[in-house]
């Protein structure tokens, strides 16, 4: 199917820079926060309001790329609605890449 | 048909349901965007005390045009600032120092025609004074004095300089002060209103984030429907 590589790329680029912030904020910021309580002023103030607004922007971009690929691979409405779940659970999003490069790469090869 | 026409019925409602949520979503972030700047804008119309809205080193954006409060006693060190104009009237700002627990705050107490008036002397004893904190002047810095030698700008390196102390950095505008001062001063306006308060831009960007998710809801509604139509219209023409 014509761009489904391109879409795949797309894909898997924001599953990542998105997972990857989703998972420092989580990992490292949520406990400076809640924890350590170290976020009220200065500069980890600055960056963990900064690392959450860039989240929300890239996980807007995530859902649009997901919807993409979502589409162009058929997936069932149950499938494309937890890849796009899986943007705002730490971590879920290397499977969904995982799993949704698994199956183009499946369809490209029967091809 | 029939079973394209239940499913579509079914991603309507998932649609509508998805979407719903969203728009609730995105008007609960936009509430919480406005009761952050209420919160905001309450706190800072509460008056505060000078030496905690701003020091010697600075000062944060929101303290400039708050209310604000000292007290302590003035130092007899009086500087003119002029001439000023009052409803007209040429004249003259009067600035006195004010010696706080710790700091020197420049208090801007009033405005008078003639410096000579007995309305500017400097009031003996402890006073508590009000008003609004204002920044220092920084136009004409490279030349802050008039040809006659008075200072025409508020030019906190002149004030400095002639009083021989470092000074809170931004000015009181004094509006109430107890013992009252001698009449005669007029009170100065403050030229700079307010300050902004931060803007809760996460907040906000939350509200745009919902309501774009609503609108994503609808477009995979359209895309499914579209398709849906299409497999029905494809299995037809192969039956036939």
């Amino acid at each position: 199917m014509k761009g489904l590589s391109g879409a795949l790329v797309r894909y898997r680029i924001m599953a990542w820079v998105t997972g990857i912030l989703l998972a420092v904020m989580s990992v490292v910021f949520l406990p400076l926060k809640y924890v350590f309580g170290l976020t009220e002023t200065g500069i980890l103030s600055t960056i963990y309001a900064i690392g959450w607004q860039a989240h929300g922007w890239l996980y807007v971009l995530y859902v649009a790329a997901g919807v993409d690929i979502s589409f162009r691979m058929r997936f069932s409405v149950g499938r494309t609605v937890a890849v796009l779940i899986a943007g705002t659970i730490p971590f879920a999003s290397f499977f969904a890449d995982h799993l949704v490069a698994k199956a183009v790469h499946a369809r490209i090869a029967a091809e | 048909m029939a079973v394209s026409g239940s499913r579509f019925a079914a991603l309507t409602v998932i649609a509508v349901v998805v979407s719903a949520l969203c728009v609730a979503a995105g008007w609960w972030q936009w509430q919480r965007t406005q009761e952050a700047l209420d919160l905001e804008r309450a706190s800072l119309a509460a008056p505060v005390a000078v030496t905690d809205a701003a020091d010697v080193d600075g000062f944060p954006a929101i303290s400039v045009g708050r209310s604000a409060y000292a007290s302590g006693e003035y130092v007899d060190q009086q500087i003119f600032i002029g001439p000023r104009e009052l409803t007209g009237r040429s004249g003259w700002w009067v600035l006195t120092p004010l010696q706080t627990d710790g700091a020197t705050v420049v208090v801007l107490r009033g405005w008078v025609e003639d410096r000579g008036d007995a309305a500017t002397t400097v009031p003996d004893g402890p006073v508590s004074v009000s008003g609004t904190l204002q920044p220092f002047e920084t136009f004409y810095a490279d030349r802050p004095r008039s040809p006659e030698g008075d200072l025409v700008v508020v030019s906190r390196p002149e004030i400095e300089a002639e009083w021989g102390v470092p000074v809170t950095s931004l000015l009181l505008v004094l509006d109430e002060q107890d013992p009252p001062t001698a009449s005669g001063l007029l009170a100065v306006t403050p030229t700079v209103v307010t300050g902004d308060v931060p803007f809760p831009w996460q907040n906000a960007a939350y509200t745009v984030q919902w309501f774009v998710f609503a609108g994503f809801t609808w477009v995979m509604w359209w895309m499914w429907a579209i398709r849906d139509r299409r497999d029905v219209a494809d299995a037809d023409s192969l039956a036939t």
